[in-house]
């Protein structure tokens, strides 16, 4: 792990998806379109939620899978 | 008062110092015991561990009550930074601060930084934790004057002193263990209490209907921008700069354990969130939100609405038991803090 590089670390290539995910939430901001009576900026999030959990899943998998390789 | 609650909850506090009294000598066999309870958590018991560490009264009672008053994208950018917290501390600190081997988060500042930096860590954690403390103290004072029927002062009073007590005795042993009972209760009630929810409404798509119709602005951005971002960026760093979260990685058995526990937290969590979404519709569609002295007092409406009585007892004295778990963890991190300060000696001892 100290070998590798910072760049190819999970944990900052999720980082980045986590935050463009969050940026395209705030900076969009659709508060007028509405679904089913709800501001679409509500649903976004509301879609977020799992999304954060998938990454969560992501980096759990990839990270044991580099460790696993290190180790054999 | 609620004799039902009341019993309910009269036997929660009797587990918890039971628990307390179990985990005292355990806990004080190291100083890893105390405040890392040995570094032998597993994944099951940490993430329920976790998951009551960061899911407090104030996302049952505040989150809910605020989504009623403020319209549910208010309760949903709540979630957003809320659960973030999972992934995001464990891209950044889980399994890096876990291989450090330190057992406090001022421990880690003095390896990286040095004693001076520990001090000021120590010094900002107690007095950052005792405010932290307030909004849990309130919680707990509006369910347990509203279930014991006594003042709201003595209220806070009497179940401070009962966690604080708890949590000085059987350090992190106690804290996880209670933890995990409380997290299961709140989880398991929250979900009962969604299910009840949809029955009544046949369906989540009628009950939003009714939420609708009752509150026209349910579904409407109702706060300035800057509102929902501060809030989305203050729980997001919440989760990272929190010992609540971070003494959690330190007990885990290894930095996999840590990983895995982030991981389950983080679906228990959205779980919360999902049958909270449900509780927040309920509440606008009961149409009281403008008659209650406090709008997280509709958390308690709702239960009072939709669950029958032994239901909503088990429910209401899980809610109010949610602040003390979490209470006496930040008791402990601040004696904690203040032990350490001391040249490592226990004042909590």
């Amino acid at each position: 792990m100290a070998s590798r590089s910072k760049f190819k670390d999970p944990g900052l290539i999720l980082m980045i998806f986590l935050v463009l995910y969050a940026l395209m939430v705030f900076v969009w901001w659709p508060a007028e379109v509405y679904v089913y009576g709800i501001s679409l900026v509500g649903w976004l999030m509301f879609a977020g939620l799992f999304f954060w959990f998938l990454l969560a899943i992501v980096y759990v998998i990839w990270i044991e899978k580099i460790e696993d390789r290190n180790d054999s | 008062m609620q004799v039902t609650e009341s019993i309910i909850m009269f036997i929660y506090l009797v587990v918890l110092t039971v628990i307390g009294i179990y985990f005292y000598r355990r806990a004080r066999q190291s100083e890893s015991d105390y405040f890392t309870a040995g570094q032998s958590i597993n994944t099951f018991v940490g993430a329920f561990a976790i998951f009551a560490a960061v899911a407090s009264s104030s996302s049952l009672l505040g989150a809910v009550g605020s989504g009623v008053a403020l319209g549910v994208p208010y309760f949903f950018t709540y979630a957003f930074g809320v659960i973030a917290i999972m992934p995001f501390a464990m891209f950044l600190i889980s399994g890096q601060i876990r291989r450090s081997g330190v057992k406090t988060v001022p421990e880690f500042f003095n390896q990286r930084f040095g004693s001076s930096v520990q001090i000021v860590a120590a010094v900002i954690v107690c007095v950052g934790m005792t405010f932290y403390m307030v909004p849990q103290l309130t919680a707990s004072g509006i369910i347990g004057s509203y279930v014991l029927g006594i003042d709201y002062t003595t209220a806070v009073i009497v179940l401070g002193l009962g966690f604080t007590l708890y949590a000085a005795l059987g350090g992190m042993w106690a804290i996880t263990y209670t933890d995990l009972i409380q997290g299961i209760i709140m989880i398991v009630g929250i979900v009962i209490l969604a299910l009840a929810i949809l029955m009544d409404h046949n369906g989540i798509g009628a009950l939003i209907s009714d939420a609708l119709s009752t509150d026209p602005a349910f579904g409407d951005i109702t706060q300035p921008w800057m509102s929902y971002f501060g809030l989305f960026i203050a729980f997001l760093w919440f989760g990272i700069i929190s010992p609540s979260v971070v003494m959690r990685n330190f007990a885990s058995k290894s930095p996999r354990i840590a990983r895995r526990t982030s991981m389950w937290a983080c679906l228990i969590y959205l779980t919360l969130f999902v049958s909270g979404f449900i509780v927040t519709s309920a509440g606008a569609s009961l149409g009281i939100i403008d008659t209650l002295e406090n709008t997280d007092m509709i958390f308690v409406s709702v239960i009072d609405h939709y669950l029958p009585a032994i239901l909503g007892g088990i429910m209401l004295a899980g809610s109010a038991a949610s602040c003390f778990p979490l209470l006496g963890f930040r008791s402990s991190l601040v004696f904690g803090g203040v032990g350490r300060i001391h040249k490592e000696r226990w004042l909590v001892c």
